[in-house]
């Protein structure tokens, strides 16, 4: 059946399929990212590693926020 | 109440309180023990991968290591190390890091410590499994799938286990949002059980023996989809994620950008899968299909460093301190190597660099950049961060990591050094032709003759980083002594669950819909470059005709893949025109139909075999396969002297022939009722002519008749 579908199809518009896909995906998440999500959001997710409860470790006199 | 009853009641007192103790903790306390775990298994196989490695590189350049034991010759030995390297070094440093991660970045214990556990041995049994087979030679062939069909079915079902405990873990998480290092984990737990499953489905034909369902150049596709991306979903996106996390641990901040850190996800994911056919350009894959995996692969150059200097930006304001912290050296210098590999593998996928630097030492150089420099100093990193915590102690020695560091360091640089210039050496003496349109350098072996001393620093070099890796272990192990396993860390807040806050959840929030949108993303690539395997016959010419080989010829390809010869020949000419003078024309895609598995090969440490077939008499290869040195006095080859001690095994030929038919290869019912007959009369009309040449020793009967027929098929079987 899978090969009834791709019978077809030519091989230059699978490439050209493709690349449209890509791009159209990286759009989508440029879109996401920069557009409609909040930088506050990220700000929250990117301190994620340190919400274990471990301590943070000061190192030559640094502190920790 | 006596003595006897007394104790009882004491014993059965403290087992009560010890289990509502350990109760208690397994719902408060993160599951440290597993890590502990996978940490020790990461360096016990990181010593067996490293020395297997350097034992490898000693046989190239003094081929007498290659011992007359058959188990330690090269073509047996290094697929040890390879699966070594990647699946017990790497594999259990990953494992390692994914189970601390993600139970701290969700804050809870990992789904079942039964599992956990389940996931543990079984991948220690599937290692042994591969340690104990692949020398025996028991292999499919394929580069970093040579495990035969039951061992794969033990990894599918060993990653199973892992992703239900991984996903049961996402599952009851008390953080509502996934933080990136968790989203390569997705990607990686579901990538790697697509691509294993795919690229493993064969038909046994006994225990431990079975031929793969793909074939030629279908065959070609499916394992470059795989071997790239294996590389990809097992070497890159866990690390990534580990990248991810240990960083800003250790750096003490978050990662310099986040919001990049999402296009480098989902750029990188949605590309790498498409990239594989960079592995076979020039071969007889469809033109197109090169052209897409070319093209994927230079794209591949942008999220790449987009994660490289994400990474290495996240120490922005503190390189000073990496003068005094030892560890962060490990993380910047993979980083480092990271950002040089995905340099140089798009830079190797433009046809006209791979036409020089394809099948040289140049591949193996570009690997062990990223292996032992990426993965190896990514994963020393994390086990120097990782020991002191788990086992409450100080580092034994910040020397000692020093030390480790600058000779791991100056190891891996005199590796990929050497390599480079010994791959760049071989393309360029390959190719070379005079005004007369002759090879310069008509004889194979003057190129191996000429990067012999590149061998030397190559292994060299590989003993530097050894150095460096004892010194760790002994570090480690101090460290170890001096510390104490007490209870397991606690869960941080373990009353707050913002799960169930009752506030809006973001597309990372959702677990499962961000799984299929990974599948997803891996599909479409998967999808579109599957699709001419499933249409191969429109790429054959159908008035080419091609014989399916003899049951002795097909007996000795058998032997072929047994010994692993196509880790040094490869059978694939292509449409150069150094490689046509050297090697007759190119191959074809109607050459390799019937090839289960295919055997074009991606290293050329010896010249391509694809029209070895009749060109020296069964005499030469008699004496070739016997010691190599008779024929070539410079020759690197092991010898391979077991092929004349052992019998053939007929018992089985029948039974390979008609899995064979079953696969599509066209031999008749009489082919397969007599294989056996067919295959003995062959054996001795091989044996008689040897005879005649001059042999006095007893070959009726031996391996080597296989050898020599299959040698003398290849290239004779038509489809051109």
């Amino acid at each position: 059946m899978l090969r009834q579908a791709f019978i077809n199809f030519n091989e230059s518009n699978l490439i050209v399929f493709g690349f449209l896909l890509f791009f159209l995906t990286f759009l989508g998440v440029l879109i996401w990212t920069f557009c409609i999500q909040k930088k506050e959001f990220y700000n929250i997710l990117s301190a994620s590693p340190f919400i274990d409860g471990e301590k943070r470790e000061e190192k030559n006199g640094e502190k920790n926020e | 109440m006596n003595a006897a009853q007394k104790n009882l009641q004491k014993n059965t007192q403290k087992n009560t309180q010890k289990n509502t103790q350990k109760n208690t903790q397994k719902n408060v306390a993160y599951d440290d023990a597993i890590v502990r775990k996978f940490i020790i298994a990461t360096m016990a196989w990181g010593g067996v991968a490293f020395f297997a490695g350097l034992f490898a590189a000693l046989q190239l350049v003094y081929w007498p290591f290659n011992t007359s034991f058959e188990w330690f010759s090269f073509g047996r030995l290094r697929p040890l190390h390879t699966n070594a390297a990647i699946f017990a070094f790497a594999g259990n440093a990953i494992f390692a890091g994914i189970y601390h991660s993600t139970q701290r970045l969700l804050r809870t214990r990992m789904f079942s410590d039964l599992l956990s556990k389940i996931h543990f041995w079984g991948w220690q049994f599937i290692i042994v499994f591969a340690a104990i087979t692949l020398p025996l030679g028991l292999t499919q062939g394929k580069e970093y799938a040579e495990l035969e069909w039951p061992i794969d079915i033990l990894i599918t079902l060993v990653w199973v286990v892992f992703a239900l405990n991984f996903f049961g873990t996402l599952a009851r998480r008390r953080e509502k949002h996934m933080y990136v290092a968790i989203w390569f984990y997705i990607a990686t737990v579901i990538t790697i059980a697509v691509l294993h499953i795919v690229n493993s489905i064969s038909i046994p034909f006994s225990m431990f023996k079975s031929y793969t369902v793909w074939a030629g150049m279908q065959d070609a596709l499916v394992q470059w989809w795989y071997g790239h991306n294996a590389v990809a979903f097992f070497l890159t996106t866990p690390f990534l994620g580990l990248m991810y996390y240990y960083i800003p641990k250790v750096v003490n901040a978050p990662i310099y950008s986040y919001r990049l850190s999402i296009i480098h996800f989902w750029a990188l994911v949605f590309i790498y899968i498409w990239a594989g056919p960079h592995h076979l350009l020039y071969t007889s894959l469809p033109d197109w299909a090169q052209t897409l995996g070319m093209v994927f692969s230079v794209m591949l150059w942008a999220p790449s460093w987009g994660g490289m200097i994400n990474g290495l930006l996240t120490f922005k304001g503190k390189w000073s301190q990496v003068r005094t912290e030892p560890v962060w050296k490990f993380f910047i210098a993979g980083l480092t190597f990271y950002g040089i590999a995905t340099f140089e593998g798009p830079l190797l996928s433009i046809k006209s660099v791979s036409a020089l630097g394809h099948y040289t030492e140049w591949i193996i150089g570009h690997v062990h950049g990223g292996a032992l420099g990426w993965n190896g100093f990514m994963s020393f990193g994390m086990i120097y961060y990782l020991v002191p915590k788990l086992w409450n102690a100080e580092l034994h020695s910040k020397k000692l990591v020093e030390q480790h560091f600058w000779l791991g360091l100056v190891g891996i640089l005199l590796y990929y050094v050497s390599m480079l210039i010994a791959g760049v050496t071989q393309g360029l003496m390959w190719k070379a032709v005079d005004s007369n349109g002759q090879l310069v350098y008509p004889e194979f072996i003057e190129s191996v003759v000429s990067i012999m001393p590149l061998y030397w620093v190559r292994a060299l070099g590989g003993a530097l980083y050894i150095v460096g890796f004892i010194l760790m272990i002994v570090n480690i192990v101090k460290t170890i002594k001096a510390g104490s396993v007490t209870a397991d860390t606690p869960i941080a807040n373990l009353q707050s669950d913002n799960v169930k806050d009752g506030k809006p959840r973001l597309l990372e929030g959702y677990a499962t819909v961000f799984t299929v949108l990974s599948l997803v993303a891996i599909l479409v690539g998967t999808i579109i470059e599957i699709y001419p395997t499933l249409n191969v016959h429109r790429y054959v010419n159908p008035e080419i005709t091609v014989k399916p080989f003899s049951a002795l010829e097909q007996e000795g390809r058998d032997l072929y893949v047994r010994e692993g010869c196509y880790v040094c020949h490869s059978q694939q000419i292509r449409p150069l025109v150094d490689e046509k003078l050297r090697y007759g024309d190119p191959s074809t895609i109607e050459e390799s139909i019937y090839d289960h598995p295919y055997q074009w090969g991606s290293k050329r440490t010896g010249p391509d075999l694809a029209r070895q077939g009749q060109k020296y008499p069964d005499f030469w290869h008699y004496q070739h396969m016997k010691d190599p040195r008779l024929m070539q006095p410079k020759s690197i080859m092991p010898s391979y002297e077991w092929l004349v001690k052992k019998n053939i095994d007929y018992s089985q030929i029948k039974k390979k022939l008609n899995v064979l038919r079953n696969l599509g290869v066209p031999y008749t019912d009489e082919q397969v009722k007599n294989a056996d007959k067919d295959a003995e009369a062959q054996a001795k009309i091989i044996a008689d002519g040897l005879k005649k040449d001059g042999v006095t020793e007893k070959i009726e009967g031996r391996e080597i008749l296989a050898m020599i027929a299959y040698l003398q098929a290849l290239g004779q079987k038509g489809g051109r």
